[in-house]
This record gives C-alpha cells, structure tokens and sequence, in this order.
C-alpha cells in the first residue's frame, strides 16, 4: 500500500457517534484517510470544501437528511460526479428507490452489512485492490 | 298523505250525494212535465209514482241508486290515487335514501354516460349534477382518468364484455384538482334476456383508511430504523473484537463473543422478517414483474444454502421441468419463495439426509409447480393448521433448533397467494415434508409500492 496521504479520503456522514467511529476505526484499519459529519449541512460544507474520494452517506438525520444532501451535492459542478454509497438502516422511503437510481452508487442497509464488507464495497468502488 | 286522501273522500261523498239530489228531482219534474205518452206497464207505474208519495219515493230510489254508482267509482279513484301515492312514496324514499348516504352512487347508461349521480357524488368531487349527466362516469372530463388505461381496461371488460361486477380502489380528483381515494364496484343491471340496461356505480370514499395505512407503514419504517441502530452497534463491535482487532481474544471469551454476535443476527432478521410482514399487510410492497427464468434463481438458492448443505452433508435431488416458459414474475419474490422453503428443508432435516427440488409444469400447462422436499422430521399433526400463522413454530423444531423467525412461512404463503398461486404441504413425522407451490402462467400483476420486500441474508 502507499503511504496514508496518497489513500482516498472517505467522508463519513452519521449522526450516530459510534457507529460513526466504529467506520472510522476500520476504514483507518486499511489506510484510509477520514473526514467526519454529523448531519447533512455539516456533511454537505465539508464535501464541497475538501472534495472527498467516496462520501458514506445516511439517510435519517437531524438537520439535514441524506437525501436532502445528496440533492444539494448533486448541484454542485464537483460534486455531481463524487461516488456516494448510502449507509442507512432505512428500508422503507417513498420515493427512494429514484433517489438512489438517479444519483447514488450503492445502497447498504448496515444491520445486514458486516464492516468489513463495508470496507471491501469502498474499495470495489474506488477501483483498490485486496 | 293520509290527511289529504281522507278530505278528498269527504269533499266528494257531499258532491256526490248533491248530484245524485239533484239529478233525481231534474228526472222527476222532467216526467211529470213531459206527460207522454207511456206502455201501460210503464203508465201504470208512473200513476204509482206521480202519487205525492210516489214522488219521494222515486227520488229517493234514483238517490240510493246513484249513490251506490257513485260509492264504486269513488272506490277505484281512491284505489287508484292510493297506489300512485305509494308509488310515490316508494320513489321519494329510494331517492333519499340514495340521495343521502354516505357512499357515492352513480347510474350509466350502456355507453357509461351518467344519467344519475346522488347528492354525495355532487357533494364530493365538486360537480353540479346537471353537468355529470351526459358525460362519460369515470372520464377525464369528471372526476376520473386518474389510473391506467389498463385499469379501465379490464374495467370495461369486465361489466361489458363478461357483464360482472368490477371492484376495485382507485383514485379520483375532485373539480379543484384534489385527489381522493375510493373503492368503486360497478354493478351491470340486465334486463330478463341478459342486456345490459344500465350499469351502476357504487364507491366508498377510503381517503381516511389509506391514510392510516400509510402512518402504519411509516410507523414500522420508523421503529425499524430505531430497532436497527442499536442492533447495528452490536453487530459492528462484536465484529470488531472478533477479528481481534484491539487485541487477542482467548478461548471462551471468543465463544461468548460470538454467541453475542449470532443473537444480534438473529435480531436483525427477525426486524427484517417482521418488516416484510408489515409491507404485506399494509401492501405498501412493490411487485414488479418482467420476463423471469426461475431455474437459475433456484439454482443461485441453493448455492446460498450450500454451507448448511455440506455441513449436514445433505444430498440434494434436483429436477428441472425441460418446457418451463417464461414467467413474467418478480424474481426478487420467487426468490424469497425458494429461500425460505430451501432453507426450511436444510435446517429441518437430520444430518445425511436428502432434499429435493423439483420445478415443473403442471398437467393442464396452467401453472409452475415448485415441490420442495425433505427426508426431515416433519410437522406434527396436531399443529399443521397453524404452520403458516405468524410467529408459529412448531414444537419439534422448536425443542431442537432454537433459530427461526416463524414467520418465514407466513411470508410465503402470502407473496404465492398475491400472485395466484397455492402453497399446501403433505408431511409425515420424522419421514418428510413436501411442500408444493403453484404459480399460474399468467404470471404475476404490477403492484406500485413504496418499498421492496427483503431477501434473507447468508
């Protein structure tokens, strides 16, 4: 592996404190460089002023939920193009099925996700081997 | 009414009686000043009646006889006019009363062009009843042409073509543009040699039920997403401390880890399982049919089971039907099908036992057939009825093998019942168990939905 300040860097938007740690720890685990948020807006500011690789995005939210960032991020001339991967524990949305079709890469319902599965879909994504 | 009828009859009783006075008396006086001559038969009995007496005597005979003539046709007048009274009275109730209920009703011609709507039809969607009458029931120019050509379709067809009623739920809008819910039943009414003479349209405004509906749904989803953080928490750091992540874990304390990690996997399927049963119930799941081959999901299934398989070094038989069409289903909902009745048979057979798969068509080339069959140790007989309840599990099992949801089953039988087909079992204790499963060829039908049933994880 090359060294961390060469890695991608993953932003982690989750406003579960140790769920959002327990992504941190891993993805750390494989190098990766990670920015952190706990909602939507904070999510949204940090992604068009530090331009992550991959966003980690859930859906319910206070503040500003992740469909509602997705929206606003998709308006953005960088961040339209930014790979997204849904990490929610929402099953049922009207409308989401669309949602995720129109614009994001992946939708993980995280009870039936293992970290570790997490971390090789990130890396899948992002084209990294092993 | 009656008040009217009995002064009617009062007023013309003393007409009557005036008239047949008068009439009399005219004849009498007509008589004596005439002075003609008579038959002496005739003569003779005008002698009697130009006698003082004879003279009120004659009047009064003419009086009774006119009366008597006046008494019968006062009667059929009064049976007449008491008929059409009730004649009446009937058309003024049944108007009413289908003026009045809640439930909207409209009456169609043979071309479906209203020619009646009652007051709750009028009161609901926002049109006055003179500019319904004429137009077509269920148009765009109405309240209709919310749903899809196929939906009115199979309408028409059906109280046209086979002359049945039709029911269904569907949306309307009212003359502002607002939505409404109903559930509609269009009754065709025949004359005696089977002509449609009108159709009639019956519809039940469930706005308020849909919407209770809805907050169900949304209150499951909401409880899930609670349910499933907490569960996701565990899942994550038993994880963690098992790939020995923050140190190296020791003899039992690996084994009780990992006691903690299956129990919380059970948890997480029993939220998945009972989200599945809440969108069945409230029918907020979505059915997307297209052209499906069912050998390769069931051979991804048994794939998915193969670990569980080669554990208990279970033989599996299988047999693909060579003709099998296909099927224009939701392939994620077979797989559910073929999940939960594979695995049932995997988990509930003895070690070295045998299951079978057998997916074939049916004699009449109706339907698909889906046998699954286990050498295992059955359904007890006292609890069969009961096996596709919800959260039942039978005894035996439950003795033996402690995972399960008991709602697998359920979950089955209601995806195959909502696609037209059957699910029966025959089972012998500690022989086996054989499930069967039709699904007609005419495959399944598109439901919109606001979310997706879930499969089962491996």
């Amino acid at each position: 592996m090359d060294s961390p300040s060469k890695m991608p860097t993953i932003l982690i938007v989750e406003d579960e404190a140790p769920l959002r740690r327990a992504i941190k720890i891993k993805l750390g685990q494989s190098n990766f460089n990670v920015l952190e948020a706990k909602n939507g807006k904070e999510g949204l500011e940090t992604a068009l002023a530090e331009h992550p690789d991959l966003i980690l995005l859930d859906i319910v939210m206070p503040v500003m939920d992740g469909l509602h960032m997705l929206k606003e991020l998709r308006r953005d001339a960088w961040g339209k193009d930014v790979e997204v991967i849904f990490l929610t524990n929402l099953g049922d949305n009207e409308n989401l099925d669309e949602a995720v079709e129109g614009s994001a890469t992946a939708y993980l319902i995280k009870t039936d996700w293992k970290l570790e599965d997490v971390v090789g879909k990130i890396k899948q994504h992002l084209k990294i081997e092993g | 009414m009656e008040k009217t009828l009995q002064h009617l009859k009062s007023n013309r009783t003393i007409q009557g009686l005036a008239l047949v006075l008068f009439v009399g008396l005219i004849a009498i006086i007509l008589f004596i000043e005439s002075g003609a001559e008579l038959p002496d038969h005739l003569a003779s009995f005008f002698l009697v009646i130009f006698e003082p007496n004879g003279i009120l005597i004659t009047g009064a005979a003419f009086s009774v006889l006119a009366l008597l003539i006046f008494q019968v046709i006062l009667r059929a007048e009064e049976r007449a006019v008491t008929a059409a009274a009730a004649a009446r009275r009937d058309t003024r109730i049944f108007r009413q009363a289908i003026d009045d209920v809640s439930d909207h009703i409209v009456i169609a011609d043979t071309e479906g062009k209203i020619i009646f709507a009652n007051r709750s039809m009028v009161e609901v969607t926002g049109y006055k009843r003179e500019e319904m009458i004429g137009k077509k029931a269920g148009g765009k120019d109405l309240w209709g042409g919310q749903m899809s050509k196929e939906f009115y379709d199979d309408m028409w067809k059906t109280i046209k073509v086979d002359k049945r009623p039709f029911g269904g739920q569907l949306k309307n809008k009212t003359r502002e543009g607002k939505e409404f819910e109903v559930y509609l039943v269009v009754t065709p009414i025949l004359d005696e040699r089977g002509n449609i003479e009108f159709f009639v349209g019956v519809e039940r405004n469930i706005t308020k039920e849909k919407a209770i509906d809805r907050a169900k749904s949304e209150f499951v989803s909401l409880a899930s997403h609670q349910l499933r953080t907490p569960l996701s928490t565990v899942s994550w750091y038993a994880e963690m401390l098992l790939s020995g992540d923050v140190g190296d874990i020791q003899g039992s304390q690996r084994e009780y880890l990992e006691e903690i990690y299956k129990g919380n996997r059970r948890m997480v399927e029993l939220v998945n399982a009972l989200l599945n049963v809440s969108r069945l119930e409230v029918g907020s799941f979505s059915v997307d049919p297209e052209p499906t081959h069912i050998i390769p999901i069931a051979e991804s299934v048994l794939a998915e089971i193969k670990p569980i398989v080669d554990k208990k070094a279970l033989v599996v038989l299988t047999e693909f039907g060579k003709d099998l069409p296909v099927l224009n289903a939701d392939p994620k909902l077979l797989r559910i099908v073929f999940q939960n009745l594979l695995s049932n048979a995997a988990k509930y057979t003895p070690e070295g036992g045998r299951i079978g798969l057998h997916v074939l068509l049916d004699d009449e080339k109706q339907h698909i057939l889906l046998k699954v069959s286990d050498t295992g140790w059955g359904i007890p007989k006292e609890q069969r009825e009961k096996i596709f309840s919800k959260l039942f599990r039978a005894d035996n099992v439950k003795s033996m093998d402690t995972e399960g949801t008991g709602l697998g089953l359920y979950i089955v039988k209601s995806i195959v019942e909502q696609a037209g087909g059957t699910i029966w079992f025959e089972s012998e204790m500690n022989k086996g168990t054989t499930f069967t499963v039709t699904l007609p060829l005419t495959g399944m039908k598109h439901q919109e939905g606001t979310t997706k049933l879930q499969e089962s994880l491996y």
